[in-house]
């Protein structure tokens, strides 16, 4: 009789004609709010995701199919509730199939014929959650949690932050009310678990595409964030100025060539002082990545020597005038520059701005043919330590997580998810996307290292430095290798 | 003055580059990360709860256990075996499971609760948690320590933390004291310590490694706590943690602000003591006092008493509070700042940030200027030449007439950024314009240097430019320079690479010309 009840078409919008939905023995009630389809690990194939279609679980340990046919099966698990995200329902034929991992195993089965799940667990006791949001696209954040809030029977507080690290720290050394959810970016780590804000979420289970995204959260051994999107850096010309789009192979030799001929007042603008946009050089001048085996920048690398000297002798020549954000974006945006270097963020501000514009991935070094490797700045979630709504803040940022959330708010923003199985879902035809991704290909995440952030507060001063002619190449690492202990 | 200890390179450049750093606030020191346990838990169990409890549990001085045994030394109870759980409270203790399993012997210290799990009724036997918040909810050291109840009631945080990092966190006023239990058996079997009871189920915690309360202090609280402004006035030393500054009757409140050297402006409500009223509660201040600030890392600022004293559109404040919020340690704990009803806005090289001691040495203050033309003109004050030296610290070794003396200042070749071209001097525009013309130095002008006497040096910019063996200092063998030499002296390290044709030695220098 349930499963005649539960098998009655109910109407929830997005299902064609959707399975029956069972709770701890009550039929689900359906949402306001739509599902959509997302990847579910099986290639080319889309479904809805259970942890969209019943409640925030603490625990759930038992999921009854039932066919069609009148066959069920008992699927019996401790950890269900930790897997619903990753779990679909596909149509197939009018009925549906379940498709999940069953063993984690990183092989998809699929339960075919499916018309009633019913599923049997402990729903989360916390009905309120405070979620602090930063950087590109808040209303959309804020959209998007209300959504899920909505969805889940829960009430979430989203407040937009200007500088959240500082904030928290704050409101932590005030005993002021923390947030239960905060949004990060991988650098903020080495302050933050220092100050015991954090709490590890390397129990939670998230896709497992986007290791390159975990480990910029990744901070001695333990999982502080779960990776939402990355910014990607680009070079940005325009298109007035340079009519020729460059090579996907092009070098800096071709970079200063095409900004000489453009005739442009400033061939290239950046900010050269910042450790950010000086890194991608040492990594084009040969090194092999940011942090060396022991856990040091090792400054004494040639890479830095070579990388140093070509920004001095750029400015030299005229080619790289070093500017900080604004200004840079003034000369681009009034057509004073030919080239700028920029984060993915910038595609939507030149968009609405209706600039000329066109992106390039970072170009090689002539000799040695390595390409400069674009800084990856990656934002993502994190549980505050003394939440005391520590299982619906997991349970938010496993919804956040998915594919289908991430595409959705990083295609109008210009970024990358940091789940690469949402990169199908990516608009199509955006002609900027593309290169975005090959920067993402070819870069290398913002370390979340405490020595990183050391070396990026002592580095800007002492580039000033050097560029400005105040000290020459050994004086600035000499200095800057005695600030980092080296 | 004393000088400033700070850290040195063995080369110009680094000086300059580590000093900056200083200076700016730019040099780091950084404690281990606090990480907790490795290995994955799984989280809560279900169901409705009941409790049966064997023994005398309702009591909440655990007197009665605890007497049976004496007075123990609490070193007993933080050496033990097996497991262990971390507490944190008034005080740190440890929780060890052989320690635990003597305490369960007594009837008090073993509590039986059922709940369901998954439908099935399950029990749980462990000690009450609050008899292990016990032992760090107040100052007892010993067993037996006593549960404090009225501050159960009135309210504090309890975070308990699994082995995987998983922590949850409740306010004691939601919650009866005997509601949770930290269990080590389930149906009679062996678990990893849980707490687990009559709560919501978020707060079962399994593999539970620490259990920490907010009567602890954070780590941001702690190293604020242990922060002290240290006052020296003639001598007579004092110091005051933030907490003495902010119970100060001198303690206010208003609004302020600075602007920085590239134009930006800052302004909020400050909360302070002010600075004027506690310097006078040590010593009469007059208007030629020096008040020097010396902040923690380094860096010194140095004000004529006249300008604390005469400030007709605010007062001085020793903030450190920032529209409510205490200020971090960065640009706090404390820095000075002027407020009042109209937001008084100053220099922002004036307010000084994480401001360490305040030194007082009245009557020894002199103002000065010091004049430069070229194709600009400025009048440097005192504070200016002062944060040069700040900024640029060099100290050289000069040797004159066989007399060998330490001094300390800022290499020449940066003052004519201010006059070897019309348009930029330092800190004057956006920072990616560099002030000092190398292309001029290097084309070559006369720079001339006038004592206060008359007695003038003239060398050429290409011996002086980018030559930081030569420099303007303010300090010989680490004090103000003596009347005959102050307020500046021209000085070059005997071992320099580079003497300029035609440089003297320079005291009491007045100004600095550059002839094009």
């Amino acid at each position: 009789m349930l499963v005649t009840l539960l098998a009655a078409a109910i109407l929830t919008p997005g299902f064609a004609s959707p399975p029956g939905l069972a709770y701890n023995g009550s039929a689900i009630r359906p949402s306001a709010q739509p599902t959509r389809p997302v990847p579910t690990g099986v290639a080319g194939e889309r479904g809805y995701s259970l942890g969209e279609l019943f409640p925030p679980q603490l625990e759930a340990w038992r999921l009854q199919l039932s066919s069609g046919t009148g066959a069920r099966t008992v699927l019996n698990a401790d950890d269900f509730g930790e897997r619903l995200f990753d779990m679909y329902v596909v149509e197939s034929g009018g009925l549906w199939d379940l498709v999940f991992d069953p063993a984690a195993s990183g092989t998809r089965e699929r339960f075919r014929g499916i018309t009633v799940l019913e599923l049997t667990g402990e729903p989360c006791p916390e009905k309120n959650i405070e979620v602090w949001v930063s950087w590109e696209g808040v209303p959309e954040l804020k959209a998007e949690i209300k959504r899920w809030a909505d969805r889940a029977g829960v009430t979430a507080k989203v407040v937009d932050v200007p500088s959240i690290k500082s904030k928290l720290v704050t409101v932590l050394r005030g005993g002021g009310k923390v947030p239960d959810v905060v949004m990060i970016q991988s650098d903020y780590l080495p302050d933050l678990v220092e100050a015991g804000a954090l709490q590890p979420l390397d129990g939670l289970r998230l896709p497992t595409a986007g290791a390159k995204g975990r480990n910029a959260f990744r901070l001695s051994g333990r999982l502080f964030g779960a990776p939402f999107y990355c910014d990607a850096q680009l070079v940005f010309y325009s298109t007035a100025l340079i009519r020729q789009a460059p090579r996907p192979d092009w070098t800096l030799d071709d970079m200063e060539r095409l900004a000489k001929a453009s005739g442009a007042q400033v061939g290239a603008a950046w900010n050269a002082y910042s450790a950010y946009w000086f890194l991608p050089f040492v990594i084009g001048f040969g090194k092999e990545s940011i942090m060396g085996a022991h856990g040091k920048m090792d400054v004494r690398h040639p890479a830095y020597v070579k990388a140093l000297t070509y920004l001095k002798d750029s400015i030299a020549r005229k080619f790289l005038t070093p500017m900080e954000r604004d200004a840079m974006m003034a000369y681009f945006t009034s057509g004073k520059a030919a080239f700028i270097l920029s984060g993915s963020y910038s595609v939507p501000e030149f968009r609405r701005l209706g600039l000329p514009f066109g992106v390039a991935p970072f170009p090689l070094v002539a000799e040695g043919g390595k390409r400069l490797a674009p800084m990856l700045d990656y934002k993502g979630w994190a549980v505050t330590r003394t939440t005391k709504s520590p299982a619906l803040s997991r349970r938010l940022i496993q919804y956040l997580s998915g594919a289908g959330i991430q595409a959705s708010f990083c295609g109008p923003q210009g970024k990358l998810p940091a789940d690469e199985n949402a990169w199908a879902l990516m608009p199509a035809g955006d002609p900027y996307l593309a290169t975005i991704r090959a920067s993402w290909e070819a870069g290398i995440a913002v370390p979340p290292d405490p020595v990183y952030g050391d070396f990026k507060n002592a580095s800007w001063k002492l580039i000033r430095l050097f560029l400005g002619g105040d000290t020459n190449v050994d004086e600035t690492l000499s200095a800057l290798a005695t600030i980092m202990g080296e | 003055m004393k000088r400033t200890k700070g850290k040195r390179g063995t080369t110009a450049a680094l000086a300059i580059a580590i000093a900056l750093v200083m200076a700016t606030g730019g040099c780091v020191s950084r404690e281990p990360a606090v990480m907790v346990e490795e290995a994955p838990a799984d989280e809560a169990v279900d169901a409705t709860s009941a409790s049966t409890e064997s023994g005398d549990w309702g009591e909440t001085a655990d007197a009665g256990a605890g007497a049976k045994d004496g007075a123990k030394s609490d070193q007993s109870y933080q050496d033990g075996t097996g497991w262990s759980i971390d507490l944190k409270g008034i005080r740190a203790a440890k929780l060890w499971q052989s320690w635990f399993d003597e305490a369960k012997t007594h009837a008090s210290h073993s509590v039986e609760k059922t709940v369901d799990k998954k439908g099935v009724k399950t029990s749980y036997r462990g000690m009450p948690l609050r008899l292990a918040l016990a032992m760090v909810d107040g100052p007892d050291t010993d067993h037996a320590w006593l549960f404090d109840q009225d501050l159960w009631t009135k309210g504090y945080d309890v975070t308990i933390i699994a082995k995987d990092g998983y922590s949850a966190t409740f306010n004691t006023r939601d919650l009866a004291s005997e509601a949770l239990i930290i269990a080590d058996l389930e149906d009679g079997k062996p678990i990893a310590p849980m707490v687990v009871g009559d709560s919501p189920k978020n707060l079962w915690v399994r593999d539970v490694v620490r259990i920490e309360t907010s009567l602890t202090p954070n780590a941001l609280v702690a190293a604020a706590a242990s922060f002290v402004l240290d006052i020296d006035i003639n001598g007579a030393k004092a110091s005051f943690s933030l907490a003495e500054l902010e119970k100060l009757p001198i303690y206010k409140e208003d609004r302020g602000a600075y602007t920085t050297s590239a134009g930006t402006r800052y302004e909020g409500v400050y909360g302070g003591v002010k600075l004027l009223d506690l310097l006078q509660s040590y010593a009469d201040i007059k208007a030629d006092d020096s008040i020097t600030f010396v902040a923690m890392d380094g860096y010194e600022m140095s004000y004529p008493g006249k300008t604390v004293l005469d400030s007709p559109d605010g007062e001085w404040l020793l903030a450190f509070r920032l529209d409510g919020d205490w200020l971090a340690k960065d640009p706090g704990y404390v820095r000075t700042i002027k407020v009042g009803a109209g937001t008084p806005n100053i220099d922002g090289h004036l307010s000084v940030r994480m401001v360490k001691k305040i030194v007082v040495k009245q009557k020894d203050f002199v103002d000065f200027t010091l004049k430069l033309s070229g194709k600009m003109n400025f009048d440097l004050d005192r504070s200016t030449v002062q944060s040069c030296v700040s900024c640029h610290r060099k100290t050289v070794t000069f040797e004159k007439k066989g007399e060998v003396a330490e001094y300390t200042g800022f290499p020449l070749w940066l003052l004519m950024g201010y006059v070897d071209d019309p348009k930029y001097a330092p800190h004057k525009q956006d920072a990616s314009i560099a002030a000092y013309s190398n292309e001029a130095a290097d084309a070559g002008y006369a720079i001339t240097m006038t004592a206060a006497d008359g007695f003038k040096v003239t060398v050429n910019s290409r011996d002086v430019t980018r030559n930081d063996d030569l420099i303007v200092a303010m300090y010989k063998n680490g004090e103000k320079l003596p009347d005959s030499e102050a307020p500046l002296v021209v000085v070059w390290d005997r071992a320099a690479k580079k003497i300029p044709e035609g440089i003297k030695n320079i005291k009491m220098l007045a100004s600095v010309g550059a002839v094009f």
